[in-house]
C-alpha cells in the first residue's frame, strides 16, 4: 500500500513541482569495497550536491527531494548534512533510507546554514545504477568533498537492508 | 527583492497544497493500514535552550521480522503552530546495540513528513520533539502506520535501566543523546526565526 502511495506521490510531485524543480538524471557505476563486502554507488564521494539554503534573515526554509532509482538489489540513503558555517563541523540534519526503488526526504532547513545534499548505496550485485531524483532548482552539483561521522552507521544499515532483501529472495 | 518574495511565497503556496494533497490522500488511500493519531501538546520552558519545547513524545514502531525482505515507514503531520519547528526521528539499533539515528526531518511550516525504508528484524522508536519562542499549546493531526504505538511512559533512562537491563541501558543512554542532539537543532533554528 506504501509503495503505491509513494509512487502517486512522486508523480505528482514531478508533475505538481515542476515550476520550480529541476529533475537530475544519472548512472552509477558500482565500485567494489572489500571492507563492506559490497558494491557501493556514491561512497567515492560523487554524489553530493551543494544546497542554495535561504540566508539567515529569512524565517524558514525547507528541502523536498524524491528520488527514483532502478535496481531492486540496491539500497539507497540519502542524507543532507549541514553546519553553521564553512569552519564548523558537518552534521547530519536528515537522513532517508530506501531498498524499494524509491526514495524521498522532505525536511526544513535552518535558514543561514551551509548544507549539502549526499546520496549514496550499497548493493550485493554488480550493476550499473539509474536514478532520476527531483529536486529544488537551488541544489547544485559540489566540487569539494563532504563527510559525517554518521557515515559508519549507514552503511551498516544499508548492508543490513541489501541483506534482508537477498534473504528476501531466498538467495 | 520583492520579485524574490513573491516566487517564494508561490513556492511556499505550491508546496503546501501538494502536502495537504498528499495528507489528504494518504488519510484516504492508506485507510487500510494507517492510523491518524490527533493530540495537543503542552511547550515547557527549558531554562538551558531559552525556548518552550513540545515533548519528547515517543513511539514504538512495529519493524517487520528478519526474514521479511524489507520494510518501510512512513508519516504524515500537520501542526497549528506557526512559531514552533518540530522534528520527528526514527531511531534503531540492532540487538541490544545502541540506538542511531536512522532517518529524520524537521518542519517549520506546518507540516512535517517522514518517509524511509527500515531494515526488517531491527528496534526502532519514532520520536516527536519540537520547541518555540512562544507559550502555546500546540496541536497535531498525524497519519501513520498501524504498527506505530504510543509507548505508555517515556523511555526515561532512569526508569528503563532497572527494568530492561544495563545493556538496554546503555543503547537508551544514546537515545537521549539522540533526542537532545535534535533538539539542540531546533533551538537554533528558533532562535534564527525569531530575528524577523
Amino acid at each position: 500500500m506504501y509503495r503505491s502511495v509513494i509512487a502517486l506521490l512522486v508523480v505528482v510531485a514531478f508533475w505538481g513541482a515542476a515550476a520550480e524543480a529541476q529533475t537530475i538524471t544519472g548512472r552509477i557505476d558500482p565500485v567494489w569495497d572489500p571492507d563492506l563486502e559490497m558494491y557501493t554507488y556514491g561512497y567515492d564521494n560523487s554524489l553530493y550536491w551543494r544546497l542554495q539554503v535561504a540566508p539567515s534573515t529569512a524565517r524558514s526554509d525547507e528541502l523536498s527531494v524524491n528520488l527514483y532509482y532502478n535496481k531492486r538489489a540496491a539500497a539507497m540513503a540519502m542524507s543532507v548534512f549541514c553546519r553553521e558555517d564553512a569552519r564548523a563541523k558537518l552534521e547530519t540534519h536528515a537522513l532517508s533510507f530506501s531498498a524499494e526503488h524509491f526514495l524521498s526526504l522532505t525536511t526544513g532547513l535552518i535558514t543561514g546554514e551551509d548544507c549539502y545534499l549526499r546520496l549514496r548505496g550499497l548493493s550485493d550485485r554488480d550493476e550499473v545504477l539509474s536514478y532520476r531524483m527531483a529536486v529544488s532548482e537551488r541544489v547544485a552539483r559540489s566540487s569539494s568533498p563532504v563527510g559525517s561521522s554518521s557515515s559508519a552507521a549507514v552503511s551498516q544499515s544499508l548492508k543490513s537492508m541489501v541483506r534482508a532483501k537477498t534473504n528476501g529472495r531466498g538467495e | 527583492m520583492v520579485g524574490g518574495n513573491k516566487v517564494r511565497f508561490q513556492n511556499n503556496t505550491v508546496r503546501r497544497s501538494l502536502v495537504g494533497l498528499f495528507v489528504v490522500v494518504l488519510s484516504c488511500g492508506a485507510a487500510a493500514d494507517a492510523q491518524t493519531i490527533a493530540e495537543w501538546i503542552e511547550p515547557v520552558w527549558d531554562e538551558d535552550k531559552g525556548l518552550y519545547t513540545y515533548g519528547p513524545l515517543y513511539w514504538d514502531l512495529e519493524v517487520a521480522p528478519s526474514s521479511e525482505g524489507s520494510d518501510e515507514f512512513g508519516l504524515y503531520m500537520y501542526y497549528n503552530r506557526a512559531r514552533a519547528l518540530m522534528a520527528a526521528t526514527v531511531s534503531c539499533r540492532s540487538g541490544s546495540g545502541d540506538f542511531t539515528i536512522h532517518a529524520r526531518s524537521f518542519s517549520g511550516e506546518h507540516f512535517l513528513s517522514l518517509t524511509t525504508g527500515l531494515v526488517p528484524g531491527q528496534e526502532c522508536v519514532l520520536f516527536l520533539v519540537g520547541g518555540s519562542d512562544r507559550e502555546e499549546r500546540l496541536a497535531y493531526r498525524m497519519a501513520v502506520s498501524e504498527r506505530v504505538t504510543r509507548m505508555t511512559d517515556e523511555r526515561q533512562v532512569s526508569s528503563a535501566r532497572p527494568r530492561l537491563g544495563s545493556e538496554l541501558g546503555a543503547g537508551t543512554w544514546a537515545l537521549s543523546s539522540i533526542v537532545s542532539q535534535t533538539l539542540q537543532r531546533v533551538a537554533r533554528a528558533v532562535a534564527k526565526g525569531g530575528r524577523d
